[in-house]
């Protein structure tokens, strides 16, 4: 959801930033307004704020290691069987 | 300049050439069955599963198309690769933790075999196949394409005979790609190329990050490229304004079809069966994620540098755009950085170009017969004559599409995009998907996209049938993905009837 949030966000400033008159738009080191937000924005933020949130929520909602030993239990020797392995 | 006064790059590209073709012969040993060749045993770790899926996605399309469309688009061509940050956690939240469970549980080394185990219908894997195969074709296209222009810009004239005119030199390196791409990917299949994509990764991340620095200190630092780039009458403060070159359609159908289609790329899906252990998972978006950002380096650095230098005056208006990255590495990079990034680059297309051979040879060997009910009886031996003529196909393909790497590779991202995305990452998440509404979204899909783009390149549909700027492939996958809610909402039961008890179990959790 934050993720979405900074997208819409992001996406929504550089829509109205982007061109506007040339004086007085440059940011950094000259870079428009709207260049610095679409880098910052869509790139450079959520890129630690995913790679975190999927790391530490992966213990819950990713794979829990009783669910994975659960399904191999009782499923895994398919995929054995199918490859010709005993 | 030619080549041939620069002997340290042609030393490094001979190395890299070399180490790979070694490589190749030494995984043909240790590729000995099926399972070898399509996923290399199933045995890979996180950091090689990750970076070879870095290394996949990230090819010529980002190392050379990338800096030629932002010296034709500018800042505008940013759209296409910033969903990078996210786009690994999307994916592994969607697709990859499913596609991975699922090799626990059934024999799935392709993404039609997951389709089959989730749809139970040929008519989506034959289907699913097909579009593998019409995106790989594209898309190794554009990987022959960017290999012609670094093998000519590495030997230059030196690979052309003097009977042999001059506008025939890109099509006479291409053919060299060719047989380089087979020599290295026929031999070894994926055993090949995991085994060198750590390698490979590691070289595209440092060159990324060299060629960054080596661009930006050659161009006169950041406040010297934007102001030389802004007063200039070629470029002008609109090429560094997101919106200042493109309509506001083609921006963001770029950012829609890059950050949701990737979750259709199978040369990317294809990786998550190789990793040893599905709970390694959990660090895959952080790995995939920071190595690709530093690859994405490149496209600003050249992208803007390029553009730069040519305003300056130091550099002449590029022909071609898709010269950008060559002409700064042969005319402004120390000889060790131009050494090291063309062996980057090359790293970035022969991973690429295995990884799509190998799946290319899978839907051809596996997934079509095994759709039309009858299965090859040697699909080793069987994949590795694919290979080449897909190989052909592609080189073909873009030479009769003409136009600039990153466009082809968009075209080939879309295919695949349009076609796959919304039957994997809708139908592996909710029981309510039917097979027949997989079967009209891939067909949508891929229908859609090819005729689109092809139509409308090659003349063959009425002017102005798309309204100015928007991207055939956003409208082909926002109608696929339209096409499966719709007819799952409408035909399909909540409890997802036709699926088997492994997949179920699968999808729960």
């Amino acid at each position: 959801m934050a993720l979405l949030v900074i997208l819409e966000l992001s996406a929504g400033a550089v829509l109205a930033l982007s061109g506007g008159p040339e004086e007085g738009m440059a940011a950094l080191g000259g870079l428009p307004w709207a260049a610095v937000v679409q880098i910052v924005g869509l790139w450079l933020l959520p890129l630690p704020l995913v790679a975190l949130a999927y790391a530490l929520t992966f213990d819950r909602s990713g794979i829990r290691p009783d669910d994975l030993e659960s399904l191999r239990r009782r499923f895994g020797s398919q995929a054995g069987d199918d490859r010709g392995e005993s | 300049m030619p080549i041939l006064d620069r002997p340290v790059i042609v030393l490094c590209a001979l190395l890299y050439l070399a180490a790979m073709v070694a490589v190749g012969v030494w995984a043909a040993r240790r590729t000995r069955s099926a399972r070898d060749f399509f996923i290399a045993g199933q045995g890979i770790g996180l950091l090689v599963t990750g970076l070879a899926t870095m290394s996949a996605a990230f090819s010529g399309f980002v190392f050379l198309g990338g800096p030629g469309l932002a010296y034709r688009l500018g800042v505008a061509s940013l759209f296409v690769v910033l969903s990078v940050s996210f786009t690994s956690g999307l994916l592994c939240w969607t697709v990859g933790k499913r596609l991975r469970l699922l090799a626990e549980v059934r024999e799935v080394y392709t993404v039609p075999d997951a389709i089959a185990a989730r749809f139970r219908s040929r008519w989506a894997s034959g289907l699913a196949a097909g579009a593998v195969l019409a995106g790989t074709v594209a898309y190794l296209g554009a990987q022959l394409q960017a290999l012609g222009i670094v093998l000519q810009a590495i030997f230059g004239e030196a690979l052309r005979p003097g009977w042999l005119p001059g506008e025939w030199g890109l099509p006479l390196a291409m053919v060299l790609g060719v047989a380089l791409v087979l020599a290295y990917a026929v031999a070894g299949g994926m055993v090949a190329g995991v085994y060198t994509d750590l390698f490979q990764g590691l070289l595209m991340a440092a060159t990324g990050v060299a060629v960054f620095v080596c661009a930006v200190v050659a161009a006169g630092g950041p406040g010297r490229i934007v102001s030389s780039i802004a007063a200039s009458d070629q470029f002008g403060a609109r090429f560094l304004d997101p919106l200042g070159t493109v309509p506001v359609a083609t921006a963001f159908g770029f950012f829609f079809v890059f950050s949701v289609g990737v979750l259709g790329q199978p040369q990317m899906l294809h990786k998550f069966y190789m990793l040893d252990d599905p709970r390694k998972l959990k660090w895959m978006p952080a790995v995939i994620a920071v190595s690709q950002s530093l690859c994405v380096l490149i496209w600003l650095g050249v992208g803007l540098a390029v553009p730069a230098l040519v305003a300056q005056g130091r550099l002449a208006p590029l022909a071609d755009p898709d010269r950008a990255a060559p002409e700064l590495l042969l005319g402004f990079a120390p000889e060790a950085v131009a050494g090291l990034a063309f062996a980057g680059v090359l790293a970035a297309i022969m991973s690429t170009a295995d990884s799509l051979v190998n799946i290319a040879s899978a839907a051809l060997v596996r997934d079509l017969p095994r759709a039309f009910g009858r299965p090859v009886e040697n699909e080793l031996r069987w994949g590795r004559w694919a290979v080449a003529g897909v190989a052909v196909a592609a080189a073909l393909f873009a030479w009769s599409y003409g136009d600039l790497i990153a466009l082809l590779g968009t075209f080939a991202f879309g295919t695949f995009a349009a076609g796959l995305a919304p039957a994997l990452a809708v139908g592996l998440n909710w029981r309510r998907v039917t097979p027949g509404a997989a079967v009209a979204s891939i067909a949508t899909g891929t229908g859609l996209n090819l005729g689109l783009e092809l139509g409308g390149r090659w003349g063959w549909l009425p002017e102005g049938l798309l309204p100015e700027g928007v991207l055939a492939s956003a409208v082909a996958l926002a109608a696929s993905f339209s096409v499966l809610l719709v007819w799952s909402w409408l035909f399909g039961s909540a409890d997802g009837d036709a699926l088997e008890e492994d997949v179920a179990a699968v999808m729960e959790m």
